[in-house]
This record gives C-alpha cells, structure tokens and sequence, in this order.
C-alpha cells in the first residue's frame, strides 16, 4: 500500500491539505460576516459583484463532467465530443438574457428561489411550488452524488490505498458540507472564487501538459491523426454521439444547466444587470477555450498514449460488447474517466521532474475543487428549495428567521449524508447504477430542462396558464424518467425498442421538452377557452 | 444599423453557429470512417475540430457584438 502518489511524491497531499484548510477559512470568514435571516443565508444580501458572480457561476457550471467526465468521453469516443463545448456560448448567452430578467423580478419582488417566481407568475401556492421544488432536488441529488464520486474517483486514483475512494469522497463530502453549513451563499461564493480561478487553470493546464507530454502541439496532432477512423468522426467509438443527439445535448444542456435553481439564486443575487452582462462574455469566451484548448485535448492525448485498439486494429471488448479503455487506465467499460488522471500522474513527473510533479498535483487539486465548487452550490440550492419552498411555506409557516437558516443547516447535513451513501452504496453494487459521470450528469440536466418552457413564458411569452405549467412540467418529468437508465431497472424493456430508438435520436432532455412544450401550450390554449 | 434589425441579425448568426458546429451541420464534413479514401484531418488537425473551432469563434463575435452594441443599451 504505497503512501505517496505514483510518480508525485508529497506533492499532491501538500497542496490538497493547503486548499482544503483556505476552504475552511473562507466558511469561517463568510459565517463572521453573515446575518442570522434566510435571505442572507441564501443569497448574500444580494450584493454579487462581477468577480465573485462570474466565478461562481462559472464554477457552479463547470464539475467533475468538466474535468474527468468530458476528457473520459473524449478517450472513449474520440473527437466528437469535443463539439459538446459549443453549448458553452449559449450558456454564457443565457447568463445574460434569461439571467438578467431573472434577478430583476427576484430583486422587486423579493425572491429567493425559483419557485416563488413561478408560483407568484401562474398563481399557484401550491402545486407548482412544490412541482419545481421537486425537478430542483431531481437536479440537485444526481449532481451532488457524481461530484462526491469523482472526488471518491479522485482519492482511488491519487492515493491507491484500499479505502482511498471511501475515504477521498468523505472527506470531499465533510469539508464541502461544513462551509456551506457555517457560511450560507457568502462562503459558497466565496470559495466557488477560488475553485474557478483553480478549474479554469486546471483545465487549461491539463490540456497543456497533453500537448507537453507529447513533445508539443505538431507531434501530438500528428499523433492524433493517425488514431483510428471512428476517433476522428462523428458518431464516435460506440456510435453514441450522433450530430442530432450532441446538438440537442448541446442546446438543452446548456440552457438546463443555466435554469437549475443553483444558478437561478445566482443571478438573484448579483448585484446589478451589468454585473450579469460582463459574467456572460467571460463565461462564454474563458470556459469555451477552456474546453477546446484544455481538457478536449487530454482525451485526443489519452487515445494515442493508451490506445482503445490492440495491434491488430480490434477494440479491447468487455463479454457485454462494450468499448474497454486501455488496461493501464481502467478495467472496465465506467473507468474512461480516469484518463486525465493517469495522463497526468504517469508521464508530467517523468518529463518535467518535480516541477511536472507540482503541476500535476494543482491539476489534481483543480479536480477536486470542480467537484466541491458543485456540489457546494447544488447542497446550497436544494437546501433553500426544501427549506424555503416546503418547511417555511407548509410545515411551519411562523419560524423565525433563525430557525430557517438552522432548518437549512440540517438539510445540508441531511442531503450530504444520503449523496454519500448513494455513492458508497452503488460502489458495491455489481451493476453500480451511477455509471460514468456524463452520463449521469445529462440525466439530472435532463430533468433540469424542464423549467425551460416555464421560464421561457414567464419572461417572455406570458400565455401560459397555472394547469398549462403544471401539466406540461409533469409531463416532461415523466418523459425523462420514462427514458431515463431507471426505468428500464423497474419495468424492463416495457415498450420493446421504441424507448431506445427515441434515445438514439435525440436527448432525452430534448424528449422531455417537447413533450412538456405540447402539453403546456395546449392545456393553456384549450384551458383559457373553456 | 437598427436594434431590432441587429437583435435578429445576431440571433440568425448565432443558431446558425450551433446548428452548424454541435448539430445536423456536422454531416457537411463528416468524413465516412468505413471510406479508405476518407481524408480525415485539415491543415494536420481533425476535420471536425477545425470545424468546432470555427463556429466556436463565430459564436463569440456574435456574443461581442451583442455585448457591446444590444446589452449595454440594457443597463
């Protein structure tokens, strides 16, 4: 049982020990400077400057899908999926146009999350609340539980002791849940300010150490060019991404990440429009680079230093038929993830002495602060969604104020504890349902989405009807669940290959939508005529 | 230019980037991996990452233009 990291000697534990106390000093200084009322709590006094908002938006955005979900996919399927980046811009556009008109209302009207803009537009205490409480928590849950993973992922690969992963997602787990506890959305902020200074160079740097490694951008593009046809094409190695799925991943995911209730409480709490218009240009233009010159490269970089072929030109099978990384990255079709790690600790130290060591080990770090910049803002989120939504509005309407926040504290501790046990839980399941991280992530973007019709009339539209808005959202919930990897662990193969052939054509948050978009508008119609 | 004319202008040019570079538009360039004649690469990088990068930058001039002639008006 080694005690240092392959390769990396001390390094890794210095810096990671010397991040996760600065976390810990940020919640100390965001508790001393917080005020004992729910709005504080949850939005910081709505007073987000351009720095800390396009931080923590960005940081909100960008988890472990960025850092070890994206280079997986792109050592598994080649360079397709590095046109998933282009939903980026629209995300950074969506910061601006649906953001903006957000924090507007949410500022007049004093909201704090986005059930109470939705029920106050449709008139509906009630159902609706609860309904978008609900596809916030179906967000949240999925997303908080592959950012502990990763970090669990993370340690495994890291420290390589036999409860590393055990170890590496409790302590990712524990520390992120104690400052979000003691510090509300000042300490969130705060901290997601250094987790997106660290990603944003953690990418970029990971994608430079690629290239580096490779002994610079002609040789590794030369390289690459000789990987195998499907590497090089659309729909990738395992024919996943064909262009009508990854636009409508793309487009969905985007604007689905952007109206989670996570990011909604963001633009709450920026300080002005224009604090919004300069977040949306940096995200757009730093993130997207971020994805193309960064982390993209790393699985191009993977596919020529651990090849998914053998010498014969064949694909590394499992018995199921599933693509297999390289044996020196994984031994089984969920472990593509871990390329980025294995790059890094397996050739950075031998190239460039100890200083490779060092920048492996902030890239390491970067990891882990996607991670908890993530989960930090979804445990935040969903906190404020059962506190706010359900417990102050129908369990115990007169709490006071104090109560609230310390209500909040204990869904916090409450949902963390669950994530956790998920994670540890799926880890010995033989089927280990939560499988590779975007996969999962497109899930809980997937029920994300279906805001989008809501949010979309709300601002601009103004036709919709309350029974239009419930009945389309529960549609489209049901459409994603219904296609969703679950469905078919409870009912099987219920209606043979249909529900396959739809997934092969579009997103399933693309499903949802329509579906959603349909029942929402003719219930609105026909619902206003009679 | 108007605003209105310039606020659609930009609208077309931007779904135009993502349709083209995330979406259907991928077919245009999309080399045929079964093909042996296939060329797969531009200038010595993928086909299909030149194509990415490309629309990537027209997303952003779309996104300045915005940023400094429709969504500073806002403020």
């Amino acid at each position: 049982m080694p005690d240092t990291v392959d390769g990396l000697g001390y390094i890794p534990h210095v810096i990671l020990g010397f991040y996760l106390v600065m976390l810990l000093v940020f919640g100390l200084r965001g508790y001393r400077q917080s005020q004992d009322t729910e709005e504080d709590y949850y939005l910081a006094g709505r007073g987000q400057g351009w720095v800390v908002s396009s931080l923590t938006i960005m940081a909100t955005f960008f988890s472990s899908f960025a850092l070890l979900g994206a280079p997986g996919m792109v050592y598994r399927d080649g360079v397709v999926f590095a046109l998933f980046s282009l939903n980026v811009p629209v995300a950074g556009v969506a910061v601006y146009i649906l953001g903006s008109r957000i924090r507007r209302i949410g500022q007049e009207r004093g909201f704090l999350t986005p059930a109470d803009m939705i029920s106050d537009h449709y008139g509906s205490p009630v159902a609706l609340r609860l309904l978008v409480a609900l596809i916030g928590v179906l967000y949240a849950v999925p997303y908080v539980v592959i950012q502990i993973q990763a970090g669990g992922i993370l340690s495994q690969m890291m420290f390589q002791s036999e409860h590393a992963f055990e170890i590496g997602a409790v302590v990712l787990s524990l520390i992120t849940m104690l400052y979000i506890m003691i510090g509300g959305m000042r300490s969130v902020a705060w901290t997601d300010v250094v987790q997106g200074v660290l990603l944003v160079g953690g990418m970029l740097l990971a994608g430079f150490c690629a290239v580096a490694v490779m002994g610079g951008p002609i040789p590794f593009f030369e390289a690459v060019a000789k990987l195998p046809p499907k590497s090089l094409t659309a729909p990738g190695t395992t024919g996943l991404w064909r262009p009508e799925i990854l636009f409508t991943a793309s487009l969905f995911a985007s604007i689905g990440s952007m109206i989670q209730p996570a990011q909604w409480m963001r633009f709450y709490a920026a300080r002005s429009d224009a604090v919004l218009r300069r977040s949306a240009l940096i995200f757009a233009v730093v993130l997207t680079g971020c994805f193309f010159f960064g982390v993209m490269l790393v699985g191009l970089g993977g596919q020529v230093l651990y090849p998914l072929v053998n010498d014969a030109g064949a694909y590394l099978l499992d018995a199921s038929g599933r693509v297999l990384p390289h044996p020196m990255v994984g031994e089984t079709a969920r472990d593509f993830d871990r390329v980025l790690v294995v790059v890094l600790q397996n050739h950075l130290p031998e190239l460039l002495g100890s200083f490779g060591a060092v920048l492996a080990a902030l890239v390491l770090v970067a990891i882990m602060a996607a991670a908890m910049s993530t989960a930090d803002s979804n445990l935040h989120a969903m906190s404020a969604l059962l506190t706010h939504d359900v417990y102050d509005q129908y369990i115990r309407p007169q709490a006071s104020q104090r109560e609230r926040t310390w209500v909040g504290r204990g869904v916090i501790a409450f949902a963390t504890v669950v994530a956790l046990a998920l994670v540890i839980l799926s880890r010995y399941s033989p089927a280990n349902p939560l499988g590779m991280i975007v996969i999962l992530g497109l899930l809980a973007i997937a029920f994300a989405t279906q805001l989008l019709p809501i949010t979309i009339d709300m601002l601009f539209i103004k036709k919709g009807t309350r029974w239009g808005a419930i009945c389309g959202a529960i549609t489209g919930l049901i459409v994603v669940f219904t296609l969703s990897p679950f469905w078919s662990i409870i009912a099987g193969d219920t209606f043979g290959g249909i529900l396959g052939e739809m997934k092969r054509m579009f997103d399933i948050g693309a499903w949802g939508v329509l579906g959603n978009t349909l029942v929402f508008a003719l219930v609105s119609v026909f619902g206003r005529r009679t | 230019m108007k605003r209105r004319t310039l606020s659609i202008l930009l609208a077309m040019v931007f779904l135009t980037a993502v349709t083209m570079g995330s979406g259907p538009g991928i077919h245009l360039i999309n080399p045929d991996p079964s093909d042996p004649l296939a060329v797969f690469t531009i200038w010595g990088l993928p086909k299909i990452y030149v194509w990415g990068l490309w629309w990537y930058m027209v997303q952003l001039g779309a996104i300045l233009v915005a940023y400094f002639k429709l969504w500073k008006d806002d403020a």
